[in-house]
């Protein structure tokens, strides 16, 4: 017996009703297989044929032919689609592979195009694009506090020669301060070091610092 | 191009399971495509002969692909009628993509499909699980407990009930499969028992679905807290000759989806039902995949007459201006997507192995089998916690 946990539902049933496509890929019989199942999902087809340095600016996913496909076919940077891309592959030869890959498609439909294939790849690409752009900009803030460690550092070291305290005590005095500004703890250094305290001529919170010390969040 | 000519010969191939597991469905299927096929030799209303080839898939899938390989290698077959299982569906279907035939498929499935090479003559999961559901949610509530086989067929409606089911606030108690052909089902009636749900959703099926309602009516027997009249059991698939399967002490009191209940009112079904049991004798039940093979073989009959080709892409073009008067209604084929237009009915079993009719949609419903258009927070807009108790709405 097989019994499935009913707390850990899965996502909704992939709908594509109003979704804008947009293809890359001359007109014929693989084009329009995909209009045709396309159609059946209730998405809106747009093809353009030549391609050339096409933006997705009305289009919520694109489809492009890799057997044809060419440096400028896109009119972003390589690999950055604002979209899903969904490659459609003819050709397994290296070169075109490799072409492909560089473009960073959420999703892959091979020729010839039957009855079967765009739903599972729309469903594939979108959520894809979805975990990869939630990856990305987790990545981007971790990569930006890193660049910034330096700048705390400083700060800290700053604050300490400043008010003559020691390590901790300063780190207490950015925490409190980056909690009751909701803003990063590095974004809090660089505004000492650009003068904060000093300039606004506030004064630092220490005793507020001190009584936080321990229940201060973490950078 | 395969042309006729007057009085020609068009073979058509008959691919069910007549033996095996699912043998029952498979032999109900088989004669609803026969009695068409008699109907049409027979007619003068149509100037070609259909001369089956049948062949018994034995209810393996592997040889339904084997067995439409053998019929589609002499190239004059373009047509197959056949398949219940939908891996037998999905045997079949890269076989008849290859040769570029037509596979007409007699039976009612969870959807997600739509090959050019294929016409659907059963219901899409818009016309059996979301009327069901409407149906049951307002009137019994909604805490459901889902009992299936484990297979595509139960996995994907519970797939689709969970999410009705979340998008009006009800709650899936269990998810329980068991494997086909298990007849072992004491703890589920255990379970029910225990977490008391407002309906049963059964996606059971054959041996182990008739012995469920078994068990299950004979607990109610016991324990007035639970059975058929008081926690009903509601499925996509139970028809009359299942209900004889099961026998009369525990076919009553289920709820079942369905396009065609033999209890339908309308002289198309009264011949229908008269000419089966003519042809295959006086105690035959008719059932919905009885009528769905016929529907099929009709449609297309009616689609070479109109298009004088047995060509599939002439057929095709032609059923897009064919309507057929079924028993269960008035039916055609969507060209967007090959499924049918079918009238959603739901029924309540009876002792005598019929169905009373609840509801009906009264009208052709047009197939979504990707459910684009289903809004699954309006399935159950009113949302009655009351109990109702079942009743004949004509």
């Amino acid at each position: 017996m097989n019994d499935r946990a009913t707390s850990n539902i899965p996502t909704r049933i992939p709908n594509f009703r109003g979704l804008r496509v947009l293809i890359l890929h001359p007109h014929d019989h693989n084009c329009n297989a995909i209009v045709e199942q396309l159609g059946r999902l209730g998405a809106s087809a747009n093809i353009c044929w030549p391609a050339e340095r096409v933006l997705a600016d009305a289009a919520d996913i694109v489809f492009f032919d890799v057997d044809r496909g060419f440096e400028g076919m896109f009119g972003w940077p390589t690999g950055k689609a604002p979209v899903p891309l969904i490659a459609i592959l003819g050709s397994e030869a290296p070169g075109r592979i490799e072409w492909m890959l560089a473009q960073a498609p959420s999703a892959y439909l091979a020729k010839p195009i039957g009855s079967t294939g765009v739903f599972s790849a729309l469903a594939i690409a979108t959520h894809n694009f979805a975990s990869h752009s939630a990856r990305e900009a987790a990545y981007q803030r971790l990569e930006e506090r890193l660049q910034m460690r330096g700048v705390l550092l400083r700060a800290t070291i700053e604050l300490m020669r400043r008010h003559n305290i020691d390590e901790e005590t300063a780190l207490s005095m950015l925490r409190a301060e980056s909690m009751r500004r909701r803003a990063t703890l590095e974004t809090v250094g660089c505004w000492v070091l650009e003068g904060g305290w000093l300039r606004a001529n506030t004064g630092p919170p220490l005793t507020a610092c001190r009584k936080t010390e321990r229940r201060a969040g973490s950078g | 191009m395969v042309a006729y000519i007057g009085t020609a010969s068009i073979p058509l191939g008959v691919v069910f399971s007549l033996s095996g597991s699912y043998r029952t469905v498979g032999q109900e299927m088989a004669n609803g495509a026969l009695l068409a096929l008699s109907e049409v030799n027979e007619s003068p209303a149509f100037d070609f002969q259909f001369r089956p080839i049948i062949y018994d898939a034995g209810g393996d899938a592997a040889a339904y692909r084997t067995r439409c390989e053998e019929i589609l290698r002499d190239r004059t077959v373009r047509h197959i009628v056949g398949c219940y299982t939908s891996s037998s569906r999905k045997e079949v279907i890269p076989v008849i993509e290859k040769f570029d035939a037509l596979l007409w498929y007699p039976s009612h499935y969870e959807g997600f499909e739509s090959s050019r090479n294929v016409i659907y003559t059963g219901a899409a999961p818009n016309q059996h699980i979301v009327p069901l559901l409407r149906y049951t949610l307002r009137h019994y509530g909604t805490h459901v407990y889902c009992l299936g086989s484990n297979y595509i067929w139960a996995w994907e409606n519970n797939r689709i009930l969970r999410e009705i089911v979340r998008e009006v606030g009800g709650k899936v108690l269990a998810e329980k499969y068991h494997p086909v052909g298990s007849t072992d089902i004491g703890h589920f009636i255990r379970e029910i028992r225990a977490l008391r749900p407002d309906f049963i959703f059964n996606t059971l099926i054959g041996e182990s679905a008739y012995a469920f309602y078994r068990a299950y009516t004979a607990a109610g027997a016991d324990d007035p807290a639970i059975g058929p009249a008081r926690i009903p059991v509601a499925s996509c698939s139970l028809s009359e000759p299942e209900l004889i399967s099961i026998g009369p002490e525990a076919a009553a009191g289920h709820i079942a989806s369905s396009v065609y209940f033999q209890t339908i009112d309308r002289a198309e079904n009264r011949r229908f039902v008269a000419r089966y049991r003519e042809r295959f004798g006086e105690t035959k039940v008719t059932s919905a995949d009885a009528e769905a093979s016929y529907i099929a073989v009709i449609m297309l009959a009616q689609a070479i007459r109109a298009s004088g080709s047995s060509d599939i892409e002439a057929v095709k073009a032609a059923l897009g201006h064919c309507m057929l008067e079924a028993p269960q209604g008035p039916v055609w084929i969507d060209p967007e997507n090959n499924h049918s237009y079918l009238t959603p009915a739901l029924g309540c079993s009876r002792a005598d192995g019929q169905f009373d009719i609840l509801w009906t949609a009264g009208a052709p419903v047009k197939p979504d089998p990707y459910l684009v258009w289903l809004d699954a927070e309006t399935v159950a807009d009113q949302r009655p916690r009351q109990r109702a108790n079942l009743k004949v709405v004509r």
